[in-house]
C-alpha cells in the first residue's frame, strides 16, 4: 500500500515548501492593483472554524481584471493550498485555460489543510495508525463557513468547482455523494478510494450515481500508484455502468496516466478535470484553427467554421447562462469576440472570406465599434473603399471612448476626413 | 474573517515598486546602446526582463529570465531552457508554473527559464527558409539568422550573468518548433534538447521534411528531440506525422542510440492548446534518466508493516537511482549536488530523514546515516540527523557527542542555521545530563576526522 506513504513524502515537499509558503503570504501583502492584474499572488484570510474548532487560513485569488468590473465569477476550490507550488501551478494553468477560452475566468479560493489533513479529509478509519474521521466537520467548514465568508467578501456566482488531489480528492468524492448542492463540478485527482480497506471505492460510485442535483465529475489515476490506480479504477468501472444503464445524470469523465506517479498527477488532472468539467464551453477560435492549411484559399471552410462557432456559442450558453459563468453577454447573440477571431484567422490567410465574416459579424452586431471598425479594415483591404468609409464612418459614431476613436482613425488612415 | 494585511501596506509597496521601476526606465534610453537594461521581477511580473540591441537581428529584443527558487542561496548552477513566445504571458506563466511544479517533486532538476520575446518580424525569425506561398503576409526565412542571435548572443548573455549549467533546452512552438527542428539538425552546439510543440512542418508543402530527417540523424552531438501534434490542427497532425515515422526510421540505423526521438499526439487539442502540455511532456520525456519523482520508498508496504529490513532496502534502493540519475545526469552537466562516486549527496541522504523518524526506525538510521557520515566525514548536516536519531533513541551521551562534532564541523557562516539549531538542541540535553560537558573530547576526534586523520 503506496499511499500512506505517499503522505510522508508529501511531508517531506512540505518540509521544503514550508519557506516558500512563507513568502508567498508575505508577498501576498503587496498583491498589485495596477490595472487589476494579480497574475499568481493571493491574499490571506483567516476564518474562525466552529466547525473545526480551530482557525484556517483561505488563499483568494481572483482573475486578472476583477477590480476594473463589477460581474461575478464562478468559484473553483482548490484543497491543500499549503502546496503553494501546486497552487501556483493551479492558478497559472487555469489563467491559461480562461486565456484560450477553455474554462471561465474564476475566483479561486485555496483551501489550507495543514497539520491535521488526514483527519479532515477522511471518514473515521479504526486502527489506522493516521489520524482519521473528520470530513464530515471538514465540509460543513467548507459548506457553512469558508465559502460564505468567500462569497460575503467577492463577487461570486453560485457555481463551485473543486478540485482536491489524493485524499482531498477522496473528500471531493464524498463531498459530491453527500452534499448535492455544495459543488456543480468536482475534479478528483488520484483519489485515495483505498482508504479504510477500499470500503469505499463502489459505495462511492453508487451514491454519487444516485445523489439528488445535476454533477460534472472528473477522476484521473496513475500507472504507477498501485493502490490508488485499483481503486479508482473500481470506482471508474462502477460508475460507468450506472451511466450506461441510464442510471444517473452525473457527467463523469476520467483519465489514466500510464507514466505518472502520486507526486506527478495533479499536474495532468488539473488541467485535463477543468476542461472536463467545462465541456461544452469553449466557443471562440478552436473552429478555426481545425481548417486545414491546404483549404485556406477557400471560403467555405471558413464561413462553416464561422457557422459552426455561432452553432458552439447557442449551446454553450445555454449549458453555461451568465448566472452560471457571470457572463452577462451569454444570454445575448454570440459575441463579438466569436466573429473577430474569424475574422483576424481568415485576415492574412483569405481576404474574402475575413470579409464575409466581418459583414456577418456587423449584421449582428450593428452596434458595435470594434466590429464595424474591422469591417472597415477587411473592406479596406479587399479594396472597397466605399463600404470601409461607410464602416469607418458609423464605427465613429459608436465609439465609446478617446481610444476606440484614435483605433477607428488609425485603421481608417485618408478615409476619414 | 480578518484580511492578514491592509491595504496601506499594499500601496506603499505598490508605489515603491513603480518609483523604482519608474529610475530604471528613465535609465532605459540612454544607456540602450551600450548595455542592456534589466527591469529585476515585479511583483506582478515574477521575471526579469533583459533589454539588449541585437547587432545579428538589427532590433532591440528582450529576454525574460526566471530563476529557480532557491537560486539566490544555493550556490549551485542550473540548465537553462530557452524558451520562445514570451510576449504570450498566460503561456509563458503556465510554463513557468509547470516546470516550478515538475521540478518540486523531482522530475525535473530546476532550471533557469530564459524566455524569448519576439522581435517585429516572429514568420521572419522563426522560418528556416523562405515561404511559397506568403504566410501571414510574410516571405519568412530568417531562420539562421535568428539562431545566430540565439547561440552567440542569447546563450553568452545569459551564462555571463547567470550561473548556468552547460545543458541546455530549447522549446519552441508552432512556427517556433519547426525553428527547433531545424536548429536541431543544424545547430549541434546549441542545445542539448529541443521540444519541437506542435512545429510547422507543413509550410512550403512540408519540403522541409526530408532535409531535417537527414540532418537531425546525421547530427555529431547527442540530441534529446521530442515533438507533439494534436488531433484539432489537421495541417500539423499530418504533417508531424509524417516527419515521426522518417525520422524513427532514420535514426534507428544509427547504432550509437546518441539521438533520441519522443513524440505525442494529443487527442482532444488544437492549435492554441498544446504548449501546456508538450512542455510538460517534452520536459519529462529529456529528464527520464534524471527523475527522481519515484524512488524505493514509493514501493513500501503500508506503515504498520515495515520493518528494518524493508526500511534499509528501500533507501538502498533509492541510493542506487540517484548514483544511477547522475551518471545519467551528472552535476558538471547540470549542476546541483555533487557525489562522492557510487554514493547519493548528501542532500540526498538528508531528504530520508522524515522515513526514518515518522516510522520511528531508529536502529535503521543509525546504521544507514552511520555509512553516510563514513561517506562524507565532514558533513555537519550528518552529525545533526545522527544526533537527532540518537536523542529520539534515549542516548543522550552518544547524541551531544554527535552534536558537538557537527558544531565542530559547522565553522563557516553559511552555517549559522545549522549551528543554531545545534546548539538549541543541545542545550536541554546538557541541563539534563549533569556531566554532559565530559562529551567535549568528541569534538576533537570529530575535528581529526573532518581533517581526514
Amino acid at each position: 500500500m503506496t499511499a500512506p506513504l505517499t503522505a510522508m513524502r508529501r511531508a517531506v515537499h512540505w518540509a521544503a515548501c514550508a519557506a516558500l509558503s512563507l513568502t508567498a503570504s508575505a508577498l501576498s501583502a503587496q498583491a498589485p492593483t495596477a490595472g487589476g492584474a494579480v497574475p499568481d499572488r493571493w491574499s490571506v484570510h483567516q476564518v474562525e472554524s466552529k466547525a473545526l474548532g480551530d482557525t484556517r487560513r483561505l488563499f483568494v485569488r481572483t482573475p486578472a481584471g476583477y477590480e476594473t468590473v463589477s460581474r461575478r465569477y464562478p468559484v473553483l476550490v482548490i484543497n491543500d493550498a499549503q502546496d503553494t507550488i501546486r497552487f501556483r501551478m493551479a492558478i497559472a494553468n487555469a489563467d491559461f485555460l480562461a486565456d484560450r477560452g477553455m474554462i471561465p475566468p474564476m475566483v479561486i479560493v485555496g483551501i489550507v489543510t495543514g497539520a491535521s489533513r488526514t483527519r479532515d479529509l477522511t471518514p473515521a478509519s479504526p486502527g489506522n495508525p493516521l489520524d482519521s474521521g473528520r470530513v464530515t466537520a471538514f465540509l460543513d467548514f467548507v459548506a457553512t463557513e469558508a465559502l460564505p465568508a468567500v462569497r460575503q467578501r467577492y463577487r461570486t456566482t453560485p457555481y463551485t468547482v473543486y478540485f482536491g488531489h489524493s485524499l482531498a480528492g477522496l473528500a471531493g468524492l464524498w463531498a459530491a455523494a453527500t452534499r448535492p448542492s455544495l459543488f456543480n463540478a468536482v475534479v478528483a485527482s488520484s483519489p485515495s478510494l483505498w482508504w479504510d480497506g477500499y470500503r469505499f471505492q463502489s459505495v462511492l460510485a453508487d451514491s454519487i450515481a444516485a445523489r439528488a442535483g445535476a454533477l460534472r465529475l472528473f477522476t484521473s489515476r496513475g500507472g504507477i500508484e498501485a493502490d490508488v490506480d485499483s481503486s479508482t479504477g473500481v470506482f471508474e468501472a462502477r460508475l460507468e455502468s450506472l451511466r450506461r444503464a441510464g442510471g444517473t445524470r452525473v457527467r463523469f469523465s476520467h483519465r489514466r496516466y500510464p507514466d505518472d506517479f502520486h507526486a506527478l498527477t495533479p499536474l495532468s488532472s488539473f488541467v485535463d478535470g477543468l476542461r472536463a468539467v467545462f465541456d461544452g464551453y469553449a466557443t471562440a477560435g478552436s473552429e478555426f484553427q481545425r481548417i486545414n492549411p491546404s483549404a485556406w484559399d477557400e471560403t467555405s471552410p471558413m464561413l462553416e467554421a464561422l457557422a459552426r462557432s455561432e452553432a458552439k456559442w447557442a449551446r454553450s450558453a445555454r449549458e453555461y447562462p451568465a448566472a452560471v459563468t457571470g457572463e452577462a453577454s451569454r444570454d445575448s447573440l454570440p459575441p463579438e469576440e466569436v466573429y473577430l477571431a474569424g475574422a483576424s484567422f481568415s485576415a492574412s490567410r483569405n481576404p474574402s472570406a475575413a470579409l464575409a465574416i466581418a459583414r456577418r459579424a456587423a449584421q449582428m452586431h450593428p452596434a458595435s465599434a470594434a466590429v464595424l471598425r474591422v469591417l472597415g479594415e477587411r473592406a479596406f483591404a479587399s479594396g472597397d473603399t466605399t463600404e470601409a468609409t461607410a464602416a469607418f464612418r458609423r464605427a465613429l459614431t459608436l465609439a465609446r471612448s478617446a481610444a476606440d476613436t484614435t483605433a477607428i482613425r488609425r485603421s481608417a488612415r485618408t478615409l476619414l476626413p | 474573517m480578518a484580511e492578514t494585511h491592509t491595504r496601506g501596506v499594499r500601496r506603499r509597496a505598490h508605489s515603491a515598486m513603480r518609483l523604482l521601476t519608474g529610475a530604471i526606465l528613465l535609465g532605459a534610453a540612454s544607456l540602450e546602446a551600450q548595455a542592456p537594461v534589466v527591469r529585476p521581477p515585479t511583483v506582478a511580473a515574477p521575471w526579469t526582463d533583459i533589454a539588449q540591441r541585437s547587432p545579428i537581428l538589427g532590433e532591440s529584443r528582450t529576454l525574460r529570465v526566471v530563476l529557480p527558487p532557491d537560486y539566490a542561496t544555493s550556490g549551485r548552477r542550473y540548465p537553462a531552457l530557452l524558451l520562445l513566445d514570451a510576449d504570450d504571458e498566460p503561456q509563458f506563466r503556465a510554463a513557468i508554473s509547470s516546470v516550478g511544479f515538475l521540478a518540486s517533486r523531482d522530475a525535473i532538476p530546476p532550471m533557469i527559464i530564459v524566455g524569448l520575446r519576439n522581435g517585429a518580424n516572429r514568420t521572419r525569425d522563426l522560418t528556416p527558409d523562405s515561404l511559397h506561398p506568403a504566410f501571414l503576409g510574410e516571405r519568412g526565412g530568417g531562420g539562421n539568422r535568428f539562431l545566430d542571435y540565439v547561440e552567440k548572443e542569447v546563450l553568452p548573455t545569459i551564462r555571463a550573468r547567470y550561473r548556468t549549467a552547460p545543458f541546455t533546452v530549447f522549446a519552441g512552438h508552432s512556427l517556433g518548433g519547426l525553428i527547433g527542428v531545424h536548429a536541431a539538425g543544424t545547430r549541434p552546439q546549441l542545445a542539448h534538447a529541443i521540444i519541437a510543440m506542435s512545429p510547422s512542418l507543413w509550410v512550403n508543402n512540408e519540403a522541409g521534411t526530408p532535409r531535417f530527417v537527414r540532418d537531425i540523424a546525421g547530427r555529431p552531438t547527442p540530441l534529446h528531440l521530442y515533438t507533439t501534434r494534436g488531433r484539432y490542427e489537421p495541417g500539423i497532425d499530418s504533417s508531424v506525422a509524417r516527419f515521426e515515422e522518417q525520422l524513427s526510421a532514420a535514426i534507428a540505423s544509427r547504432r550509437d542510440g546518441s539521438i533520441r526521438y519522443g513524440h505525442a499526439r494529443y487527442g482532444v487539442d488544437s492549435h492554441g492548446l498544446t504548449p501546456i502540455t508538450s512542455l510538460q511532456d517534452g520536459l519529462r520525456y529529456v529528464f527520464a534518466d534524471y527523475s527522481r519523482a519515484v524512488t524505493g520508498f514509493d514501493s513500501l508496504p503500508e506503515p504498520s508493516t515495515i520493518d528494518s529490513v524493508s526500511l534499509l532496502r528501500a533507501a538502498r534502493e533509492t541510493d542506487a537511482l540517484h548514483i544511477r540519475a547522475r551518471r545519467a545526469f551528472p552535476a558538471t552537466l547540470i549542476g546541483g549536488d555533487t557525489a562522492a562516486p557510487d554514493a547519493p549527496s548528501i542532500g540526498e541522504y538528508l531528504n530520508t530523514v522524515p522515513f526514518f523518524m515518522l516510522l520511528k526506525q531508529y536502529g535503521a538510521a543509525l546504521e544507514y546515516f552511520g555509512h553516510a557520515r563514513s561517506v562524507y566525514p565532514n558533513s555537519p548536516q550528518l552529525r545533526q540527523v545522527l544526533g537527532d536519531v540518537l536523542v529520539a533513541r534515549g542516548d543522550t551521551a552518544q547524541a551531544i557527542r554527535e552534536y558537538d562534532s557537527a558544531l565542530a564541523l559547522a565553522a563557516s557562516p553559511t552555517h549559522l542555521a545549522l549551528r543554531r539549531m545545534v546548539l538549541a538542541r543541545l542545550r536541554p540535553l546538557r541541563a539534563a545530563t549533569p556531566d554532559g560537558r565530559r562529551a567535549a573530547p568528541a569534538s576533537a576526534r570529530s575535528k581529526r576526522a573532518a581533517d581526514g586523520r
